[in-house]
């Protein structure tokens, strides 16, 4: 799958203005297969950015093509659709649910999609180190374990390309790698992309291709 | 361990539905279906007292006849209308226009089988009528042809009364009610001696307006002729439409002239307007408290849906589509009204019953058949549903677009 912007910019950008950014006005193309790490300050349109790809918000001009679709036709059906099959995303809040358990908010998105076996994920949360809290509710985890359970729960799906908003932004050095490995190689498997924002460049071989917003 | 996302989405909305909160639901929808289903049920059986009461006689009527005195006893003198008092009346500005009443002048007999529990009887009768267009009955029914053998007949409501209030309670007889009555077949033998024939007749409809037994103007005016060619008399009764009801004019001009109206009747008039009015008045209150109701309960699953808003947002934006996120409210929706439609019929019937205990006595009720309520019920239900699901799948909609 091949992501092209042109010409984008969110109306609040529009009317604040903004420096030379590689991203807004301009023509960019990412492809599945690689991986995208855009840094910027906070303020500049991460978020917005993530969220337009996403089909979460509409006001901006320009075009957002999806293998030359114009996703401002997509209707909510679509958007479904593409969210159970095409593009994974891990929320900046994380979105998780506080009174399921953390399994249970891997199978809310899995029950969706019937794309992972239970045995599967639970390999994961173990290789993430929170077997022990397989049954206790989301409320009761940190940030730091939350994250891992949000990410776990982006990859029970078919996906082209996989969305962080922030991942790294409240994690230690030892998370932030286990993370990184999780999601490389789950992409590479699927032979999908991955665009993450970040407030400062991430320096690891793997996430090379920055990107300034 | 198997999951489903019914049942995952279920837990999340259940996760926000206290006690207090179901409770209050609960009895929401219960006096909401209360008050739906009684009001329909009630506005069926006893509607028809108000409006059909009047359709035998048009409005604006009015009988008149002259004062009887001792002296016309001990005369004999006929207390009936002349010529010129009749064109005198019809040239008042009051009168729209002006019916005489024929009456029989040969023997009738009238005589009914046994019938459903009703021992058979004989009785002498008579007849009288009115011209045609005074009279507002289905064409179908009020209507006879030379060679006929049936004559449909039209007596006072209070001939019924009498019979199931009076008559069928003190002998232990059967009441029978309006609809029952028109079905029931008897004979008239009509004239006497050589020249008597047996005729069939069937009581078409009932009036409270006036006070006599009804036949046809044609067959009357025929059957005087057969039974008795002789004789011929001017009307005692006259039938008057008044341009308005209620005229002074018309009151004065009738004093005057010494004429006679049933002043009870007048009187029934303006009941029966103000009782109408009451009804009415009843009935679009009743009409706002339903839809109150309606409202009401509507209110309550927006009110659930919007405490879920953030969770609806959040599992729209992790792959759910718009049915999946309803499905629960609707779920709920439904559960809730069954509930409450379940718990409302025996509580209607409870007050339908005291109702009819207090009203039965001088009011002749249609029941209504149970399943009919239950049907009629059931359809409120599943409005109440549709509406529900299209209501409730917009908000969830909204909630999932909105940023």
């Amino acid at each position: 799958m091949e992501i092209k912007i042109s010409q984008l910019v969110p109306h609040p950008l529009k009317e604040f203005g903004f420096e030379q950014s590689e991203i807004w006005k301009n023509t960019y193309t990412f492809s599945s297969g690689n991986i995208y790490q855009i840094v910027a300050h906070s303020g500049v349109g991460k978020s917005t950015l993530i969220n337009i790809l996403y089909g979460d918000r509409k006001d901006y001009d320009g075009e957002v093509l999806f293998d030359g679709q114009n996703i401002k036709n997509y209707s909510l059906n679509d958007w479904t659709k593409i969210r159970r099959e095409k593009i994974a995303y891990v929320f900046q809040g994380l979105h998780l649910f506080e009174e399921l358990t953390l399994m249970e908010n891997i199978q809310l998105k899995n029950v969706l999609t019937q794309h992972q076996s239970e045995n599967q994920i639970i390999e994961w949360i173990e290789k993430v180190g929170l077997k022990s809290h397989l049954h206790q509710k989301a409320i009761h985890l940190s940030y730091g374990q939350r994250q891992r359970i949000a990410v776990i729960r982006a990859l029970c799906q078919p996906f082209d390309f996989l969305l962080l908003d922030e991942p790294f932004s409240h994690l230690d050095e030892v998370n932030q790698q286990l993370l990184t490995d999780l999601v490389t190689k789950e992409a590479a498997k699927n032979n999908a992309g991955i665009i993450f924002t970040s407030l400062h460049e991430i320096h690891d071989k793997r996430l090379s291709n920055v990107i300034q917003l | 361990m198997s999951f489903n996302s019914k049942n995952l989405i279920e837990k999340l909305v259940r996760k926000n539905l206290s006690f207090l909160r179901i409770t209050t639901f609960c009895f929401f929808s219960i006096i909401g279906f209360f008050i739906l289903i009684l009001a329909g049920t009630i506005y069926l059986d006893y509607a028809k007292n108000f409006g059909e009461d009047s359709s035998v006689w048009k409005a604006n009527y009015v009988v008149l006849n002259k004062k009887i005195s001792s002296l016309q006893t001990l005369t004999g003198e006929k207390p009936s209308f002349s010529e010129n008092e009749i064109n005198d009346l019809k040239s008042q500005n009051f009168v729209a226009k002006v019916g005489t009443f024929k009456s029989s002048q040969f023997p009738v007999k009238l005589q009914v089988g046994g019938v459903a529990g009703i021992r058979g009887f004989s009785t002498d009768l008579f007849f009288e009528s009115v011209p045609e267009d005074f009279i507002d009955v289905k064409e179908s029914d009020w209507k006879w042809k030379e060679g006929q053998d049936f004559i449909p007949i039209i007596i006072p409501k209070s001939y019924l009364n009498l019979y199931n209030f009076g008559f069928a309670t003190s002998q232990g007889l059967p009441q029978v009610s309006e609809g029952l009555f028109t079905k029931i077949p008897f004979q008239l033998i009509l004239g006497k001696g050589e020249n008597q024939k047996v005729y069939q007749a069937r009581i078409v409809d009932f009036t409270t307006k006036i006070n006599t037994i009804l036949v046809p103007e044609n067959f009357l005016e025929w059957a005087n002729q057969t039974y008795a060619p002789l004789k011929s008399l001017a009307p005692s009764r006259i039938v008057v439409e008044t341009k308005s009801q209620g005229d002074e004019n018309a009151s004065t001009y009738f004093e005057q002239q010494n004429y006679d109206i049933n002043k009870d009747e007048l009187k029934n008039n303006e009941l029966t307007y103000y009782l109408k009015l009451a009804f009415s008045l009843v009935l679009f209150i009743g009409l706002i408290i339903v839809f109150a109701a309606i409202w009401l309960m509507i209110i309550n699953f927006q009110l659930m849906i919007e405490k879920n808003k953030h969770k609806t947002k959040d599992l729209f934006l992790i792959g759910y589509n718009i049915n999946q996120l309803a499905r629960p409210y609707l779920k709920f929706s439904i559960i809730f009204m069954l509930i409450s439609y379940i718990i409302s019929i025996p509580l209607v019937y409870f007050i339908l019953d005291i109702i009819k205990e207090k009203v039965g006595k001088f009011m002749a009720t249609e029941t209504s058949h149970v399943w009919e309520v239950i049907g009629f019920g059931l359809i409120i239900v599943i409005i109440l549903f549709i509406i529900n699901k299209i209501i409730l799948t917009q908000s969830v909609k909204k909630i999932a677009l909105k940023d």
